[in-house]
């Protein structure tokens, strides 16, 4: 009897905290995998301590590698450098996407063959676009300033050139992401209902007035999720800066990203790249909270 | 059933005798993994290594490949996780410095002691990587030999003897000359250009070792001196920048990409008969400038001492990791490749040999007629870390020297001013590590 009473007791705990009971192994994974990394980088962030020089020690220091990064010239030169990328790759982007997503929005032949051929470079490895791009704006062996030289533009260096080399790195993401939000256009573009359209048609809306006053708020929720999405990506932009220019030339083109790996893999200050670190995640979750409201807003005019 | 279980039982059996043998020989054989750099060194090793497994049966080697960009980030996260993902590993004087400080590879001494190894054969410039110059036990104390020497190498001025010859020029043995020379090769409407230099501002370029070429033969000073005080900013040492400056921005005999230039580059402008000068490691870039498959010029190409005859020498040591676990057959393998293919590799891949009587092997001066410019280079030269040697920052320091003289070079900061604030920012990594007081 005792048995059965302790079966039913236990069947009956199973039954109600099914849930969290289901929950326990991936709570364990994200703890162990999430939590446990981020709370030990906080920690190691609050200490001088470098992987390199393990007979130093670690040295509680508090949040003063905090106030370094902020007097670091060279980390803000970084942060500067990645807002110009974020904004100016961004806007070029969704501005292309668009038009190139309006474009193809439709049926025509050979429609398919386009958009495969357009969405080949998001599917290209980031490290296998930098090796390409560098070899075709290198200087002596490259293709673009090959066609420059031939223009007359002999002396042009488009690397080594502060300036255009940061334009040289803008251009490359708006080549390899435009058609990322090409086809997330594109995708809102065939869902939407024909009926605002055709009735806009029969009310004799130009094609601008149809695109202004239907087509964009109808789809701005989602151009604000891709808005979303390309600025964390680009805000973290590393591999096509590290093969391309690694920073250069001078401090041109250094992002944060390229700048906390050189100084947690090449001077190996551990604490210091944690708090490096910790600053751009509070940079990333400060612009995902902005426009994430900015999202909810739309979301819910066009719900109205 | 009889039948069924007999055959169940039977493919137990054999199942475990097989894994029992599988297991048993993983055992027996002792793996030894040898992290180099890729390229000669990696592929030299890779080329011997089967001749020491016939030998020694009871050793594996695998030789991994890392390339010079990724090296020390590689390295240096395995030895300090203590992973044993190499048990031999490559390194550089600054790297052996950082490895050595931190207790990641094992002291040689009693090995050497108890080996039949002569090291009076080793070139001293070369040995001495893996002993910092005997000052190793001031960062140890376990020992005075972490390295044995296995690539060495000088800076030397590479020149198209052809185009000497054809307008009756000779190896420059001053400054004058140098700049001369340099000037009178630099035609820019033929895409020819006087001189290839290191202009990338990266911690892979190699500015610093450029312009140590300039400097050691213009009265200048190493980066540190007594008590490791930053010297960077030195008379002699303005000179030299001052010189490479010039090349640049007022005799402007540079290629116009040279802001991108770093190792590969240099070699690549020389190699395509776009440059007909370049200071470079002479016998790595040899590899390549004397390859018909790599190179315009091959044939073409002359070495030389800078003006002065002073050298930058430079070189690579293997050393046993602490996490190795069988130091013994690991020491085997560093003779192996240090002393028994050192001929052999050289005369292969154009590695830089690290024994006297290796540089005066028949074959070897056959192939390398200018093998006993490069031994006199190398004796008579200086590594640049030779200062201070047993410091665990050069890491640091040299990304500190690579950034400044780019900086002055490229982004038209003043000479003096340059060479000031390298020596700022070195003193205040030294004080900040307390390495100076």
């Amino acid at each position: 009897m005792k048995r059965v009473t302790a079966i039913k007791k236990t069947e009956n705990f199973a039954e109600k905290h099914i849930l969290i009971i289901l929950l326990v192994p991936l709570l364990v994974t994200l703890c162990s995998v999430l939590l446990y990394p981020l709370g030990y980088s906080l920690v190691l962030s609050l200490c001088k301590w470098s992987i390199a020089r393990p007979f130093l020690g670690k040295k509680f220091v508090g949040i003063s590698q905090y106030i370094k990064a902020f007097k670091s010239g060279p980390f803000f030169i970084a942060i500067v450098n990645t807002f110009i990328f974020t904004g100016a790759a961004v806007s070029i982007q969704l501005v292309l996407g668009i038009g190139i997503a309006l474009l193809l929005h439709g049926d025509f032949r050979g429609r398919g063959i386009f958009q495969t051929v357009l969405f080949i470079p998001v599917v290209l490895t980031p490290v296998g676009v930098g090796i390409l791009w560098k070899i075709l704006l290198s200087t002596d062996i490259g293709l673009f300033p090959y066609i420059l030289s031939r223009m007359g533009f002999r002396e042009i260096s488009l690397l080594s050139n502060p300036l255009l080399a940061k334009l040289c790195i803008i251009m490359v993401d708006i080549w390899t992401e435009t058609p990322f939000v090409f086809i997330i256009v594109l995708a809102s573009l065939e869902s939407l209902s024909l009926e605002p359209f055709e009735a806009a048609h029969i009310d004799g809306a130009s094609r601008w007035q149809i695109f202004r006053y239907i087509t964009l708020p109808l789809i701005k929720p989602l151009i604000m999720v891709v808005v979303l999405i390309r600025v964390m990506d680009v805000f973290r932009i590393f591999d096509t800066i590290y093969i391309m220019t690694g920073g250069g030339p001078g401090s041109a083109t250094e992002s944060v990203s390229t700048h906390t790996m050189r100084v947690m893999f090449q001077w190996f200050r551990t604490g210091y790249a944690s708090a490096l670190s910790f600053i751009i995640l509070a940079i990333i979750v400060a612009m995902s909270l902005v426009l994430t409201k900015a999202l909810r807003v739309e979301y819910l005019q066009v719900k109205r | 059933m009889k039948g069924k279980l007999g055959v169940c039982l039977a493919i137990v059996l054999i199942g475990s005798l097989v894994l029992g043998t599988v297991v048993v020989s993983a055992q027996t054989v002792k793996r030894i993994t040898v992290g180099l750099e890729a390229g000669f060194m990696s592929d030299g090793a890779s080329l011997v290594a089967p001749d020491f497994e016939k030998a020694h049966p009871d050793i594996k080697i695998t030789v991994v490949p890392i390339p010079y960009t990724a090296f020390r980030q590689k390295v240096i996260q395995e030895l300090s996780a203590g992973s044993g993902a190499y048990d031999i590993v490559g390194g550089y004087l600054e790297l052996n410095a950082s490895y050595i400080a931190a207790g990641w590879v094992i002291p040689l001494d009693k090995h050497v002691a108890e080996s039949d190894i002569d090291t009076n054969d080793f070139i001293p410039s070369f040995y001495n990587l893996g002993t910092l110059f005997g000052r190793a036990s001031q960062l140890n104390p376990a020992g005075d030999v972490y390295g044995l020497p296995f690539n060495g190498d000088v800076m030397m001025l590479i020149f198209r003897k052809d185009l000497y010859a054809l307008n009756g020029l000779t190896p420059p043995r001053t400054w004058e000359e140098f700049v001369k020379n340099v000037t009178k090769l630099n035609q820019p409407k033929d895409d020819l250009y006087g001189m290839a230099v290191s202009g990338a501002r990266a911690n892979d370029s190699h500015v610093m070792f450029d312009f140590y070429s300039f400097a050691l033969n213009m009265d200048g000073t190493l980066p540190l001196g007594e008590g490791n005080k930053p010297q960077v900013y030195s008379p002699g040492n303005v000179r030299a920048l001052q010189l490479y400056v010039d090349l640049v921005n007022k005799y402007k005999v540079t290629p116009p990409g040279v802001r991108e230039y770093r190792y590969a580059e240099k070699n690549a402008a020389v190699a395509q008969g776009k440059a007909t000068h370049m200071v470079q490691w002479m016998l790595a870039c040899a590899g390549e400038l004397e390859d018909p498959d790599q190179s315009r010029v091959h044939g073409k190409v002359g070495y030389t001492t800078m003006p002065g005859g002073g050298s930058v020498v430079g070189g690579w040591s293997i050393l046993i990791a602490d996490a190795c676990k069988y130091p013994k057959e690991a020491f085997e393998f560093l003779k192996f490749l240090s002393i028994d293919s050192d001929a052999r590799i050289s005369l292969a891949y154009g590695k830089g040999p690290v024994l006297k009587s290796s540089a005066q092997d028949p074959e070897m001066i056959k192939k390398y007629p200018y093998i006993a410019d490069y031994v006199k280079a190398a004796t008579n030269g200086m590594h640049m870390c030779a200062c201070s040697p047993a410091l665990p920052l050069w890491l640091e320091i040299t990304d500190i020297l690579n950034f400044g003289f780019a900086d002055a070079v490229f982004e038209g900061v003043p000479v003096e001013e340059a060479l000031k604030h390298i020596d700022k920012k070195m003193a205040e990594l030294l004080k900040e590590e307390g390495f100076l007081e």
